[in-house]
């Protein structure tokens, strides 16, 4: 009977990992949201050693995300645009000429 | 890890294509993009590196500019860096300006333009190697004088070919000159160039041999042709044992595997018909992935590919778009974010967005085991005309059918939009460089990296998703078909094929495309899994032979070529154009296309072989 057992319990690890890493990569944005707000219910003074410990661990790396919407993407972008280059890219203003055509 | 203190902030500017990214890796050890054409870099680069005193640099590589008024996206950041105008973010402490050796026309007017900011200032002569061997003489010291600044000759690509540049920043920067903002720069350039430097020829001999053939409106047509051929003839042709290896190793390992968990049953199918099954189906197309890449970066490297967006120039006019929209389209191949990305180097923004919506359409190196699959299991790999791979010819094909469609839409934007300027190509054409092995290895490792981590993270994921889905709740008793129909995956599959059955998609290819809207592969992987846990023993490619009719599998071919899923590529949309509505109309009309197309070759095939 203990085999029926450790099998439920392994799949069950295997498809909720994978649940959770697909999630990620679906939605990165939400997925922080709901990252940084249980590591912050984790991370309460009243919770014990333990649990605050695996709260600072949740907490998202900011410095690890890089753009391209999906982490994993396509990424010959590795980390593409942060927010704050996109927003300044928004407001260009339009100036037409460009170099001749060169050859060298 | 104590992080180091940062004694100073440099900022590598220059125009395009003049090295600064590949000095950039050179110094701080990174490994960004660099390719042989203009607008490779197109955001702002952090990295780091150590002087031979020990001091801390951080180094901020900067998308190529001719101008610091700035005129396309890309302009804009370098602009802003230097002006330090970059949200969050002060001026560098000293700019190391890049200029190519072998242009010095060019680029001496940007590096005056630059010098005109009034802050200290290197000038990294780069490509010195190449102005040698074209016997172009520099007298450094004048050129020094001349300016005012520090010169120093690099060779981004060899290695210690910037180890000057490190020990002149280490050393004390001389402070910024203070110049006459008025001047003529060109008229400066010119006295400078004749002062300091001496050049037999504008240009090298063997590129303007090159370019008679290469540019020639009817022979260069004919030479694009062939190579674009070849490529696709080379992923058929030459993936074949590598993938045949990858199978059996792959297969090997799953029965090997799955009878240690005989005692596990469910265990046991998750790991077999998921894992191994789903997973391995889309392993084997890594070869085939890799082969298309070598001949992306070889080209991408030449210096061909200016040359190609310069011809077609033409007729990428009479659809609407230019020339620019070349590369980013290009990009697109290997997958369509970066190009998205790439076209911040469009100045118009019309011609820019364009290229954004249409960039889906270029084949993506996902939907690659798409096609191979359909194509393996209902083309005969059979030559054609004694040379030909059969296999290749289909595969050209489709990736054609991407790139005619591309331009109709465009052509149909151009239609609708009210304003129809249009601008002339204006774009420099490096030299030609044979590109470097070592290169292609370290870029085609990267691929593979890539490729193996997107299999071993979201299509693993999607794939176990899919099992579970696929496997519970079981049958009931007494149940008369096989488990799978009674489960989840069944169930939302039969929705789902209410939707799918008019293009001829079973049950099977219809819970597939979900999955697939998070990754293309999955399709395949998901395929290979339900298929497995219906019963099938034998691979994906037999499978579908066996099983799928001729007009579906061309239906699904046809969905592929237009394949309006990639929530990735929606998102980049989404960032880059700051609107939901180009999110709605990009995914919306892809859907149609999709649609229509796979509707129509599934009824004419099915007429055809009826
Ligand atoms: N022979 C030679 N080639 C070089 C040297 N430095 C760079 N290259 C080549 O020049 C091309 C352009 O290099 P990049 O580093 O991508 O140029 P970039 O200035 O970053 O270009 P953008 O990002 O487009 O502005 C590549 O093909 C490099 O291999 C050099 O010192 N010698
Ligand atoms: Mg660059």
């Amino acid at each position: 009977m203990s085999t029926q057992w450790l099998q439920t319990l392994l799949v069950a690890v295997i498809v909720s990992t994978s649940a959770v890493l697909a999630m990620r990569h679906v939605a990165p944005g939400p997925f922080r949201l709901c990252q940084s707000s249980i590591a912050r219910l984790l991370g309460q003074s009243r919770r014990s050693a333990v649990l605050r410990a695996f709260g600072r661990w949740l907490q998202p790396l900011e410095a690890r995300q890089g753009g391209c919407g999906s982490g994993l993407g396509c990424s010959s972008c590795g980390g593409c645009g942060t927010s704050s280059a996109t927003k300044a890219v928004e407001s260009i203003p339009l100036k037409v000429p460009s170099p001749p055509l060169q050859r060298h | 890890m104590i992080e180091s203190v940062v004694s100073l902030r440099l900022a590598l500017v220059g125009n395009p294509n003049c090295g600064k990214t590949a000095l950039f890796n050179q110094l701080t050890g990174g490994r960004q993009k660099v390719a042989n054409y203009a607008g490779v870099t197109v955001e702002r680069k952090e990295g780091r590196f150590s002087g031979p005193s020990g001091r801390t640099f951080q180094l901020i590589d900067l998308p190529g500019a001719y101008s610091l008024e700035a005129a396309s996206p890309d302009e804009v950041i370098t602009r802003d860096v230097c002006l330090g105008h970059f949200p969050g973010e002060t001026a560098p402490d000293a700019i190391v300006c890049v200029a190519d050796a072998t242009n010095l026309r060019l680029h001496l007017r940007f590096v005056l333009e630059v010098r005109r900011l009034g802050r200290p200032m290197v000038l990294a002569l780069n490509m010195m190697d190449a102005a040698r061997k074209r016997g172009i003489d520099i007298d450094v010291a004048k050129l020094e004088a001349a300016l005012g600044i520090p010169v120093v000759e690099t060779v981004a690509v060899r290695r210690g070919g910037a180890a000057a540049l490190a020990a002149r920043l280490d050393g004390e920067l001389p402070p910024a000159v203070l110049v006459d903002a008025s001047s003529d720069l060109h008229a400066e350039v010119r006295a400078m160039l004749a002062d300091a430097v001496s050049m037999p020829r504008r240009t090298a001999e063997i590129d303007d041999a090159l370019d008679r053939f290469v540019l020639h409106p009817l022979l260069g047509l004919g030479v694009l042709a062939v190579i674009m051929f070849l490529i696709f003839q080379a992923v058929f042709s030459w993936a074949e044992p590598l993938m045949e290896g990858i199978e059996a190793a792959v297969g090997m390992i799953g029965t090997w595997v799955g009878s240690g968990l005989a005692s596990m049953p469910m265990l046991q199918s998750l790991v077999v018909d998921g894992i191994f099954a789903g997973v391995g189906g889309v392993l084997v197309f890594l070869p085939q992935i890799l082969i298309l890449f070598l001949f992306i970066l070889a080209l991408e490297e030449s210096g061909y590919l200016p040359r190609a967006a310069f011809l077609l120039d033409r007729l990428m006019l009479k659809a609407g778009l230019t020339g620019r929209s070349f590369i980013p389209l290009l990009s697109s191949f290997a997958c369509a974010i970066p190009g998205i990305m790439a076209t911040r180097s469009i100045q118009d923004p019309r011609d820019r967005l364009t290229t954004i919506l249409i960039a889906p359409l270029m084949t993506c190196s996902a939907r690659l085991p798409v096609y191979a699959l359909l194509i393996a299991a209902f083309i005969p790999n059979q030559k054609v005309a004694g040379m030909f791979n059969l296999q290749g010819i289909v595969l050209f094909t489709l990736y054609v059918a991407g790139i005619v469609s591309a331009l109709a839409v465009a052509w149909v934007i151009k239609l609708i939009r009210r304003d129809k300027s249009e601008h002339a190509l204006l774009m420099e054409l490096p030299s030609y460089r044979i590109p470097h092995p070592r290169d292609i290895a370290i870029g085609l490792w990267e691929r593979a990296n890539i490729f193996l981590k997107r299999v071993g993270g979201i299509i693993l994921s999607l794939t176990i998703i899919l099992w579970f889905l696929s496997t519970f709740p079981g049958a009931p008793e007494g149940a008369t078909e096989p488990a799978i129909n009674y489960s989840f995956a069944g169930m939302l599959g039969r929705w789902l094929h209410v939707l799918f059955e008019p293009i001829g998609f079973n049950w099977q290819i219809s819970i597939a495309l979900v999955p697939g809207l998070a990754a293309r592969e999955v399709a395949v992987s998901s395929l290979a899994t339900v298929y497995a846990l219906s019963g099938h023993e034998e691979g994906l490619q037999a499978i579908v032979a066996a099983q799928w009719s001729m007009a579906t599998a061309f239906s699904l071919l046809a969905w592929y070529v237009f394949a309006p899923m990639c929530l990735s590529t929606l998102a980049t949309v989404r960032r880059e154009t700051n609107s939901w509505r180009q999110v709605w109309i990009m995914a919306g009309y892809l859907f149609a296309l999709a649609y229509i197309a796979s509707f129509l070759t599934y009824q004419i095939t099915r007429a055809f072989s009826a």
